[in-house]
């Protein structure tokens, strides 16, 4: 019967029709927001998600006091006026390592140190790092090539690491994990394990990454080879710091990062003045590896305590035109000490004024680049350079220190003074313990304000040794963790993660 | 069901029977139903003599055959028991057709859309015919349904009208609480209902009201009670394998009347009925609330001068003579008061096997109790069949039902509004515009109106390809779309109105499609092995939005348009609420054997995918397998003529229910602020996506045993089970280094067991003119934590301020309360235990002498023994859910009278008597306008040496201390059994003859009350009205009771 031969048909092709187009339907399309099953999706899809790790970053670097804390912290500064919201006295806390009384405390500086001291934010960067690397491994689109694919990858590597290195560098041993959508609660790990993998994770995938990026907004804004390599350099130098038995290796492994620096022939030290200070600020300079951009000409702007200059200058670089005191100045024995009158150094007349007063005349004039607001008497300043995180000097330095520490001292003088020639001051030859201690006066200099100086003494545990140290730390302080930040643990996390722990030393 | 009498019938038709020659009589009489409450007749009865059609019963039942007269004549009827009739020369035969009921072995069963009779149904099953439940009238059919299946816990916690109460089946499915304290819920797992062969999501977001955005109105709420063939419940995995997802928490299925007479049958059911007040809070009024106030603060202040002091210091104790103070208002009178409403429903069907249709139309409209609440329900639901030949059937249904509900200031389930204002103090003045009780007036102006609008449309056509073999489809869309307008007039929001609109739309589409095949091998010239085959694929496609738009801003009270002015952006607030799409899609297929019917195999398998399930979740699979073993078909119980039937039951299988949304799954992306200037997309930080997301999963064992004996003089069924319930949803908190807040977290499990009676039993003979049938179901529950969240052992959860919290311990109920273990009252100071080491009393904080215990304060137990009373001295005490529930019904008939009782009992249950502990607290502070009760009703302390239950309520001055009457503590959890007089219905039939005359057919009328009442030890004003949680708080909607007067005609 014919009818009934169609009939099997239809009823059979029905069936079978129903059956391929399920995963179809199952797929919903939310009209609300962005749903991950329709995301993921084309490379704009990746670029966009990309962009918005940075964003992760920007809210950290750009949205918390974490630089100037970074170099504030131990050092020889002072508050010299009294800051807005009862600030002076949280500040004097830091400068003195006094971290009890600040996470103790409420006031409005209190609350923006504590920032330092909840690790969330870092998280979340790697998190959403995980998730990018993961994703992009699995995401079949026709605009998306092989390269891409690595290359986005590299870039998650890169940001999740950089977290990697901030939380050792302020906590110590941290929580550590690459799986995307991570939802168990971990115990904490040993930080030279941390380091170690995070080398061999950055290792992996940095040749994925451009050796220049080739669109000129995207330079010391979106990381490279040359990135990944100082990030590489940074992760080595903090291992050796706590895995004295075989710092040799680490030391090793920053020189061979530093002679692969050489090679790139985008990145060049630029001559220190006025201008190039904007420039280098700015982040897109020959100079720049990686930062964090503030643009006031894209609307992305920066908290005005991020920036190192709302505490350290003052009109015409920052508030307005009756704000001629400083908040806070350095000390004038230790500025003297770092930039003597009597040798040449541009940077002493570049990037001060009222050096060593001591007083609130005193000028910081490194970040200088500024956008206003406001009209006619009205106006006020506020800074709009971009959060440096690493730049050519700071990787030639860390080599510097390298090759001295292996004894390498031809090598050491040679990338110290590259940096020193930049500055128009004269070179260093000096062997043995001083040209250790040189290396470490000369990162003080040029990178000073840069949110490196609090690390460098504890990495080269200076931090112990009067002669380098205002606040001096006892060794047995030192071991049982007071150089960390202490890690603000809710009544919340202690419930959702019972493995964690806190610092010894401050918890 | 219709399905299988057809082919009944087809068969019945088609078969070659010989007819004898033999002398042609004829013959009338009429056809009465003998088991109805009404005693009606039964119009088209299908009439047959030796399998041959030869009439049918008319519209009043009347039939004239021509038959041989010595034949045998059966009559046959949908619903009713096949009746043979010898006619014997007999020119007249009145035949009465006892009804079927789910209890005789010729019943039919649906269950997994499959009918089929009692013998092969090899799941857990209860139907209650329609007839049972109606005479009452009620805004929800589910609240009729209580105490009448064993393993249903209906509570009907709110006496809101429109409000459904709380359906379970065998147990809580989902121990998540949220929000605080009195108004803390549990998450409700309702079964799922399936109307007609359609299923129908009862759990949707924004359904249950009191989450505030809408008008909650149950599904199952649209169709009338008087529109109800029957309900059936079923219960264990065997019974509901088919329904897969969503049937985890068990399926209640509604069969609505079909038309089924050859004449146009027009019926009309309608009633009045009084809504009264049950017995509200009494209050001390006027003078002597005033007095009472100062004899306490003279009594018991620290001293004179300063109690003095505190008098002269509050004006409405001091000033009497202003008239502002000087009143005596009894609050509560205004808010609640009797009210008259009515039900009318009209019902016209027709047609025959070929073509029936039917049209019903209805209305219910009831006030509130409480004012400014009511609800009303206009629906039209149709239906139609049409069977031109046995091979084909198309079957369409068109259900419309539009629901108002007004609530006041309150939500539906709670009326905290109206509770803070019964509160207030009897000496201010009665609400005026211009008093100060705002919470009054918000009750009682504030205009809140929602409506609901539901449309479902039903296709159903089915195709017999070959004999046993047939196909068919269901098409089903369900549109529902409902508003919610809340005007606060300026004078109660500072001056400026307050407009708040909602609406949302739901829509459903359903398809099914079905294909079935029978066949059985022969042994001895009958069906001895019998298979079937049963498969059908399904896809579901569900989506839901709601919006809303909020102005605090509305220029006056006569302009309730959102549309005005705003002065602020920030004062305007809108937006979409919620977005939900689910599509499911299913395979599922059932393999039934039997031998003989004595020894039935059911193998079912379902496998589900859910647009919801994560990636790597897939499709759910759910197996179940059921044997059942009928006694009676035995050879050698052929002789025990006894035994009507008696079958042994086992089933195993599990079921479904989907979790969460495409969020929880899969993550919320969106753009965020640009970086480098250019766009940036982030993830949503509060939940992480969780790509293994499962459905919730229920697996059930059941052991069940079915007999009837002496001719169904007495049932009784009885069922074991074991129920797990694993993947419960639960939003879990995850550690901050993992970047997101929460994770969808489906790591809880319980477990059910428990065990169910359903007896029926008729007492008198069969020749008895007093026709008597008594019923009761029983059934116990035990419910038991199996896991938590990240293998915890324990977990305190807590709910609010009020320290109510729960306690939730593996191998205990999962909601235990944690209290502070009262032990009696001090009564004396002596009996206060003091620390030996520091010589220091008991006492609470601190070493000031004010925190010491004395007489007249509550015994706490110090639990740990230091002699202060902090919080780890609590104890695991009580359990909110209860653990029997079950009911007793009776029917009494005798000529034209019928006489029905319904009671239903819930027992073994904890009730935290949150009003009780209230009422005190408010002596705590004397300086404080509100109402208080009055003393003399509390057995309390009063002086030394007194035993008392209460302790002294009247110390103001060490109450904010000691906190005597604290919320969290066994005083104030009370023992929540109860027996409830659910209804009483008095049916009378007219006189047929007397009916007719004018016209009508038959008429009936019936008187009925429902509520009356409670048998219960507990001290509060309901047992029942309180949350789910077993917490009875003032802001409940009390139960009125209901005094109906029903009038049935049929023309």
């Amino acid at each position: 019967m014919k009818f009934k031969k169609i009939t099997y048909l239809l009823a059979a092709s029905t069936l079978v029709l129903s059956l391929s187009s399920c995963e179809k339907f199952l797929n919903v399309t939310p009209i609300d927001a962005l749903s991950g099953n329709n995301f993921w999706k084309t490379k704009k899809d990746v670029e966009g998600y990309t962009n918005g790790i940075y964003l992760k970053l920007k809210k950290k670097f750009g949205e918390t006091m974490l630089i100037p804390s970074l170099d504030m912290r131990g050092n020889y500064v002072k508050v010299v006026e009294n800051l807005d919201s009862d600030g002076s006295g949280p500040i004097n806390n830091l400068i003195s390592n006094n971290m009890t009384s600040v996470m103790n405390g409420t006031t409005t500086y209190d609350n923006r140190l504590k920032d330092n001291m909840n690790w969330k934010a870092w998280y979340d960067v790697i998190a959403a790092s995980n998730i990018l690397y993961y994703e992009t491994g699995r995401l079949d689109a026709s605009d998306f090539s092989e390269t891409d694919r690595k290359q986005y990858q590299a870039e998650a590597v890169f940001t999740r690491n950089l977290s990697y290195l901030y939380l050792c560098r302020m906590f110590g041993d941290v929580i550590y994990y690459t799986d995307a959508y991570n939802s168990k609660a971990l115990p904490r790990e040993d930080q030279v394990e941390v380091m170690k993998k995070c080398i061999a994770d950055m290792q992996t995938v940095k040749d994925d990454l451009p050796i220049r990026q080739s669109s000129s907004n995207m330079i010391g804004v979106r990381p490279t080879r040359a990135s990944a390599i100082a990030l590489l350099m940074h992760l080595n130098m903090w291992a050796a710091a706590w895995d004295t038995e075989s710092k040799e290796g680490y030391y090793a492994a920053v020189l061979s990062l530093a002679e692969e620096m050489a090679t790139y022939q985008d990145y060049s030290l630029l001559t220190i003045s006025t201008e190039n200070t904007k420039r280098i600020f700015k982040g897109r300079s020959a100079e720049n590896l990686f930062g964090v951009l503030q643009d006031f000409n894209y609307g992305e702007t920066f908290s005005d305590y991020a920036n190192y200059s709302f505490f350290f200058s003052h009109y015409p670089y920052r508030g307005k035109e009756d704000k001629t005191k400083s908040f806070l100045s350095y000390d004038k024995k230790y500025i003297d000490k770092l930039f003597p009158a009597s040798n040449a150094d541009l940077r002493r007349s570049t990037w001060f004024e009222n050096i060593s007063a001591e007083s609130a005349d005193f000028q910081f004039k490194k970040f200088i680049n500024t956008y206003s607001k406001g009209s006619g008497t009205n106006i006020t300043m506020y800074s709009d350079d971009s959060a440096i995180i690493f730049r050519l000097p700071d990787a030639l330095l860390l080599a510097a220190e390298a090759a001295a520490e292996l004894n390498n001292e031809a090598t050491a003088h040679r990338y110290l003074n590259q940096v020193r020639q930049a500055a128009g001051a004269p070179d260093i030859l000096s062997t043995g313990l001083t040209l250790k201690n040189d290396i470490f006066a000369e990162r003080c200099r040029e990178l000073i304000g840069e949110g490196q100086y609090y690390f460098d003494l504890v990495r080269t545990k200076r931090v112990i040794d009067t002669e380098f140290a205002k606040t001096v730390m006892s060794v047995g302080d030192f071991n049982r963790g007071a150089w960390t930040w202490p890690l603000i643990i809710t009544a919340e996390e202690r419930g959702a993660n019972p493995n964690l722990t806190g610092n010894t030393f401050w918890n | 069901m219709k399905y299988i009498y057809t082919i009944g019938i087809i068969l019945a038709l088609s078969s070659h029977s010989l007819v004898y020659a033999q002398k042609q009589i004829k013959v009338t009489g009429v056809v009465t139903s003998g088991s109805s409450s009404s005693n009606e007749t039964i119009s088209g009865v299908s009439i047959s003599l030796g399998g041959k059609a030869i009439g049918s019963s008319d519209r009043y039942g009347k039939f004239t055959i021509t038959v041989p007269d010595n034949g045998e004549v059966t009559f046959k009827s949908l619903g009713y028991k096949t009746v043979a009739v010898a006619v014997n020369n007999k020119t007249y035969i009145a035949v009465t057709l006892q009804a079927t009921t789910q209890m005789l072995n010729e019943a039919k069963v649906t269950s997994g859309y499959q009918t089929k009779n009692r013998a092969l149904s090899t799941g857990s099953a209860v139907t209650i015919s329609g007839k049972d439940i109606q005479g009452v009238p009620a805004s929800d059919i589910m609240s009729l349904l209580q105490g009448k299946v064993a393993g249903l816990n209906i509570q009907n916690t709110s006496g809101a009208p429109g409000v459904r109460g709380s359906v379970t089946i065998r147990g809580i499915s989902n121990i998540s609480v949220s929000g605080d304290g009195n108004a803390a819920f549990l998450t409700p797992t309702s079964p799922l209902y399936v109307i007609d062969g359609v299923p129908v999501d009862d759990n949707a977001n924004f359904s249950y009201g009191f989450q505030q955005a809408g008008p909650g109105v149950s599904p199952a709420s649209q169709i009338p009670p008087e529109d109800v063939e029957n309900i059936t419940v079923l219960k264990d995995a065997a019974a509901t394998a088919l329904y897969g997802s969503r049937g985890a928490y068990g399926v209640i299925l509604i069969t609505t009347k079909r038309g089924n007479s050859k004449v146009p049958v027009v019926r009309y059911n309608g009633s009045a009925f009084l809504s009264t007040v049950p017995q509200l809070r009494t209050v001390i009024g006027g003078q002597d609330e005033r007095l009472l106030r100062i004899d306490q603060i003279m009594k018991y202040d620290t001293s004179y001068y300063h109690a003095l002091d505190m008098i002269a210091n509050t004006p409405f104790l001091s000033d009497r003579y202003n008239p502002y103070y000087n009143n005596s208002t009894d609050w509560q009178s205004y808010f609640y008061k009797p009210t008259y409403n009515q039900t009318h429903n009209l019902n016209v069907s027709g047609g025959d096997v070929k073509f029936n249709y039917k049209v019903a139309l209805g209305i219910y409209d009831e006030t509130g109790v409480q004012k400014n609440t009511g609800y009303s329900r206009y629906n039209l639901n149709m239906n139609m069949i049409y069977n031109p030949n046995p091979r084909f059937k198309l079957e369409a249904q068109l259900n419309n039902s539009i629901q108002r509900q007004r609530m006041g200031s309150g939500n539906g389930l709670f009326n905290t509004g109206v509770a803070a204002a019964a509160d207030a103090s009897s000496l201010l003045p009665a609400p005026t515009l211009f008093s100060s009780v705002n919470s009054a007036l918000s009750a009682l102006k504030t205009e809140d109106d929602n409506k609901v609008l539901i449309t479902t449309a039903t296709v159903n056509l089915s195709y017999d390809f070959f004999k046993n073999f047939k196909a068919s489809s269901y098409l089903n869309y369900n549109g529902q779309s409902g508003t919610k307008d809340n005007f606060t007039p300026a004078a109660l929001n500072n001056n400026q109105a307050l407009y708040y609109t909602y609406n949302d739309r739901a829509t459903t589409i359903y398809n099914r499609n079905q294909l079935s095949y029978v066949f059985s091998f022969k042994e001895d010239g009958e069906d001895a092995h019998n298979f079937s085959l049963f498969g059908f694929s399904e896809l579901r496609a569900s989506a839901f939005k709601s919006d809303a738009m909020k102005n605090d801003r509305v220029v006056n009270d006569q302009l309730q348009g959102p549309i005005v002015k705003q002065t602020g952006f920030a004062s305007s607030k809108g937006g979409t609420l919620e977005y939900n799409d689910l599509r499911t899609v299913a395979f599922a297929g059932q393999f039934s054997y039997n031998y003989k019917q004595r020894y039935v195999l059911d193998l079912n398998y379902r496998a589900d995918g859910l647009s919801t399930n994560g990636p790597n979740a897939g499709y759910i699979k759910n197996p179940a397998i059921a044997v059942k073993w009928n006694i009676e078909k035995e050879r050698f119980m052929e002789d025990a003529t006894w035994l009507d039937y008696g079958s042994v039951r086992l089933s195993y299988g599990s079921n479904i229910s989907p979790n969460g949304n495409i969020y929880y799954t899969y993550g919320k992306y969106y753009g965020s602020d640009r970086y480098n200037n250019n766009p940036t997309v982030v993830t949503d930080l509060n939940y992480l996506p969780n790509l293994s997301l499962q459905p919730s999963k229920a697996t059930t064992y059941n052991a069940g045993v079915d007999f009837s004996l002496f001719s169904n003089r007495f049932t009784l069924s009885m069922d074991s089970y074991y129920k797990q319930n694993d993947n419960i949803f639960q939003d879990k908190v995850i550690s901050s280094t993992n970047s997101f807040n929460k994770i969808a977290s489906t790591e809880i499990s319980n477990v059910n067991y428990g065990w169910e009676f359903q007896v029926t039993g008729r007492p008198l003979a069969p020749t008895s003119p007093f026709k008597w049938t008594m019923s009761g179901s029983f059934a116990i529950n035990r419910e038991i934590l199996a896991a938590l969240p990240d293998g915890l052992r324990e977990k305190i959860v807590s709910t609010g301020d009020d320290g109510q919290d729960i306690y939730q311990r593996l191998g205990i109920n999962s909601l235990s309360n944690f209290l502070f273990n009262t032990k009696g009252v001090y009564a004396t100071n002596g009996q206060v235990p003091v620390d030996p080491v520091t010589g220091l009393p008991y006492r609470v904080g601190g070493n000031d002498p004010l925190n010491y215990f004395k007489g007249g304060d509550p015994i706490f137990t110090d639990l740990d023994g230091n002699y202060v009373l902090d919080n780890n001295d609590r104890v695991i005490a009580g359990n909110s859910q209860p653990a029997i529930t079950g009911g007793l019904f009776s029917l009494l008939q005798y000529k034209k009278w019928s006489v029905e009782v319904n009671a239903s009992f819930t027992l073994k249950r904890d009730v935290l008597n949150n009003t009780l502990a209230y009422q005190f607290s408010r002596f705590g502070n004397p300086t404080t306008m509100g109402s208080i009760v009055p003393l003399s009703m509390i057995d309390y302390w009063k002086q030394d040496g007194d035993i008392a239950t209460y302790g002294n309520p009247m110390d103001f001055v060490r109450n904010g201390r000691i906190n005597p009457f604290r919320y969290n503590q066994t005083l104030f959890q009370e023992d929540g059994s109860y027996l409830k007089l659910n209804s009483i219905k008095v049916y009378y039939n007219f006189d047929q003859n007397l009916t007719r005359r004018y016209g009508m057919n038959r008429m009936s009328m019936n008187f009925s009350a429902a509520n009356l009442g409670y048998i219960t030890r507990y001290s509060g004003a309901n047992p029942e009205t309180v949350s789910a949680l077993g917490r009875d708080f003032g802001g409940n909607y009390p139960l009125p009771k209901l005094f109906s007067l029903g009038l049935n005609i049929e023309f």
